[in-house]
């Protein structure tokens, strides 16, 4: 027991300073009280500057312009949202699925042609910032009406339902209805849950809207996790942590306490669904007549095309064993084809993007795995490489098939089948949950910025940023670029205080009789956790023609990355925001490919922003060094195929409307 | 016949009848080896980030009032088969000594169970890594790993004092 006793001391009980007093690491923009003694759960991770050395002396290979950096501005932006957490998470923290925080999406919500940021919550207002113009913006959530503040959120959605120009909005939460707002062009919004048919109530995750089966209507595929809380029903608790968040009581749904094995209990499925949009803002559930019902605990999923066929094929994460890919026949029925293409998949899959490694047409598929990361600690020498997992066969549940321990990269071999190379491609990292996919150095190869980081009870782990070195391996660059360290080097944060006169058995009071006597006897504790991020949104923020990134953070503020690229460098670039007829408003589905003297660039609008995220934005294409397209060819999820002849000058936004269709008249 | 003979002579047959453990009724009548279940049957229910044992008593059997329960000590022998029975009244865990090469989870309203020979006498730490949510390398108990003859004292003694 003594042996126990000393173990636990080592991890637990560093006392950092007396109380009340800021430690001289710890100057947050914002209030960050301290009570009585802090202590740490993990050590701070104190191997973050040799990183950060060995990471700055690989930039001699880096082929691609680098030399640029991003700032965390959130103190200019004027932004004061800061996401909070239930006690499940913290004060009473079990491995359940409160853990993965929340979605935050952009769109221009009132026209102005700037992009707005909607940042969900899981306890209290969510909020929504408009974009004033030069990084900065203010609170219009009262406003628009797009609070929840009353419920558990999760992700968050903008899609135009309704084809009348405008983003609306979808936000899912736990244990409370679905809420879908109709947006009347200028921010305002107006609940229409009840009506639409999509207020449904269970654990749901992501939303995805896509048009599948190209009716001009977006539809939508709701992602349900599956049943990881009890009945039991507590109010957050508040304490000198919290003073820093809105004040108010809020309630939540306690996690079970096994909610890590729920997959095992048939009885905790909550299949997915998806839901026709029937048009005059309704929709209907076409789960079961579709083949979609799908018995996997699913957090995020992907619109993809796989095949080529014109119709929206689906890619699932399922977080807890094997991915699932459904292909689109015809716009009437998904056929499971998962095993078929994709025989291993990443056994703890978060998020995932389609887009174009290596430029060469065909689309690839990145897959993040998070879950994989809670079966070991893995120290900070071994992030880049596959885990070993020792979780034995009966909680995998893999009946014989064999799994990926780790993020998968599928490289697309054009005839129809995919290959896993993320090892040979240095796309591996630790803690991830989802991925942003962009041109962040305008070169015309997308980079990625990846969120990561599991916050307490475990230790901080770093945000990836990828470069991509023109199609050949991603270059790890976080440090290089300015994603890390974080400002002012703030990698850990109060978590949740404990009273350890009243609650002596709480882990964090062991051994705290003996520390306390050091500190004047105070009871209270705070206890010091690692900060992480959750979801992400990569856009020109500052419309300066670069590209920024927002993440929504887990119990702390946002990180607000302004990018000085176009300072430092000269770029080319083309903004392209798309306008459907025949195809829904959005474009989402379209193809584009722009050619520039002998590269070729394709993407397809998805509007998948980042983890639990859709949001609606320009497509951005870096053209490197050329300063004029040559041609534009977009194929609209209508099927029609449009071809803009350039030359057309580089960096502007190009507004492209899909043709009306020509009437046939016959005599 | 001297007396020292005789008692002699009785000895060999107290010591097998207090090492034939489960069988104590018939090693009266036919004195044999020591003997234990085939396997070895015991209860591991993880509760509270502990494990708890219910370990067969002399009569064998499981669920019967001789039953011996430990908390964090698992006493188990080696060189013989053993099945454990894993439950969980609260959280996911993970059974692991990764020195004998066992894993298995334990699961509220699931059993899940692990065959296996203990190779090697000695104590042994009960770790759940990260999977159970809690600091790295959480300690739930040990496990003892006792010859098949201390095992049965360990049976005898236990049950003695109960």
């Amino acid at each position: 027991m003594r042996q126990i006793q000393l173990l636990l001391a080592a991890f637990l009980i560093i006392p950092a300073t007396s109380a009340c007093k800021p430690s001289g690491r710890e100057k947050p923009s914002v209030k960050q009280p301290v009570a009585g003694i802090e202590r740490r759960i993990v050590p701070p991770p104190d191997w973050l500057k040799s990183r950060a050395e060995e990471q700055l002396a690989t930039s001699s290979r880096f082929d691609v312009f680098h030399d640029f950096h991003f700032t965390d501005e959130l103190s200019s932006s004027g932004i004061s949202f800061r996401h909070r957490i239930v006690d499940c998470a913290g004060y009473r923290h079990k491995a359940a699925h409160y853990d993965h925080g929340n979605g935050v999406v952009i769109a221009d919500v009132d026209s102005d042609g700037k992009y707005d940021i909607y940042f969900s919550n899981q306890v209290g207002r969510n909020q929504l910032w408009r974009n004033l113009g030069g990084g900065k913006f203010e609170d219009i959530t009262e406003e628009a009406g797009v609070a929840d503040g009353d419920r558990i959120g999760v992700s968050a959605a903008f899609a135009d339902i309704d084809n009348d120009g405008d983003p609306d909005l979808y936000v899912t939460g736990t244990r409370a209805p679905n809420v879908l707002y109709e947006n009347d062009g200028t921010g305002h919004f107006t609940n229409i849950s009840e009506s639409s048919g999509v207020d449904y109530t269970g654990h749901s995750s992501a939303a995805v809207f896509f048009d599948y089966d190209r009716d001009g209507l977006l539809d939508l595929f709701l992602c349900n996790v599956g049943v990881f809380t009890t009945d039991r029903y507590e109010k957050v608790i508040n304490d000198a942590t919290t003073e820093v968040f809105e004040p108010g009581d809020y309630y939540y749904y306690v996690a079970s306490p096994d909610a890590f094995g729920g997959h095992l209990l048939p009885e905790r499925t909550e299949s997915s669904r998806l839901y026709r949009n029937q048009g005059g803002n309704r929709f209907v559930d076409v789960t079961a007549e579709t083949g979609l019902e799908d018995a996997t605990w699913n957090g995020d999923a992907i619109p993809l095309d796989v095949n080529e066929d014109g119709w929206l094929d689906l890619y699932l994460c399922n977080m807890q064993g094997h991915d699932q890919y459904y292909e689109n026949v015809g716009g009437e029925k998904f056929e499971k084809k998962g095993r078929d293409l994709f025989l291993a998949t990443p056994w703890g899959s978060m998020g995932a993007q389609f887009f174009d490694f290596n430029n060469d047409g065909k689309l690839d598929l990145y897959v993040t795995d998070m879950h994989t990361d809670m079966a070991e600690d893995i120290g900070p020498e071994r992030e880049k490489l596959k885990n070993t997992v020792q979780v034995p066969e009966s909680m995998l549940n893999r009946q014989g098939i064999p799994s990926i321990f780790g993020n998968a990269f599928y490289l697309n071999q054009g005839d129809g089948t995919f290959t896993e190379v993320s090892d040979q491609i240095g796309a591996e990292n630790y803690w991830p949950w989802g991925l942003s996919v962009a041109d962040l150095n305008a070169d015309g190869y997308n980079d990625v910025f990846i969120t990561a980081s599991m916050n307490y009870p475990f230790r901080y782990g770093v945000n990836s940023l990828l470069l991509n070195n023109r199609g050949q391996e991603f270059l790890d660059s976080e440090f290089i670029l300015g994603v890390e360290p974080r400002a002012e080097d703030k990698t850990e944060m109060g978590w949740f205080e404990v009273d350890c006169s009243v609650d002596k058995e709480h882990r964090a009071c062991e051994g705290f009789d003996q520390a306390a006597a050091m500190f004047g006897n105070n009871p209270k504790v705070t206890v010091m956790a690692p900060r992480g991020s959750r979801s992400s949104v990569i856009f020109d923020l500052d419309d300066d023609g670069d590209l920024d990134i927002v993440a929504n953070e887990f119990n702390s503020e946002p990180l607000v990355f302004i990018s000085d690229l176009s300072e430092k460098t000269s770029i080319g670039y083309l903004k392209i925001q798309l306008e459907g007829s025949q195809s829904n408003r959005d474009g989402l589905g379209a193809r584009v490919t722009v050619q520039a003297g002998s590269n070729s660039y394709v993407k397809v609008y998805d509007g998948q922003s980042g983890y639990l995220s859709q949001s609606l934005y320009p497509l951005y294409f870096g053209l490197g060094e050329a300063r004029a397209v040559d041609q534009i060819e977009v194929v609209w999820p209508s099927g029609q195929r449009q071809v803009l002849a350039g030359p057309i000058p580089a960096n502007q936004l190009l507004k492209i409307k899909e043709p009306e269709p020509v009437a046939l008249q016959i005599d | 016949m001297k007396t020292s003979d005789y008692v002699g002579s009785l000895l060999p047959l107290l010591w097998l009848i207090l090492l034939s453990g489960c069988d104590q009724r018939d090693s009266r009548e036919k004195p044999r080896l020591p003997q234990l279940a085939d396997p070895v049957t015991v209860v591991v229910t993880g509760i509270d980030f502990k494990w708890h044992a219910r370990n067969p008593g002399l009569d064998c059997t499981l669920g019967t009032p001789d039953d011996i329960q430990t908390v964090q000590r698992i006493h188990l022998p080696t060189a013989s088969k053993v099945r454990l029975e894993l439950h969980s009244e609260d959280y996911l865990y993970i059974f692991s000594v990764p020195e004998q090469n066992l894993r298995e989870i334990a699961m509220p309203n699931l059993t899940f169970t692990l065959d296996f020979e203990l190779q090697g006498e000695g104590e042994y730490e009960l770790i759940c890594e990260q999977v159970c949510g809690r600091i790295r390398q959480m300690v739930l108990g040990r496990l003892v790993a006792m010859s098949p003859t201390d095992y049965l004292s360990w049976m005898k003694s236990t049950g003695e004092t109960k």
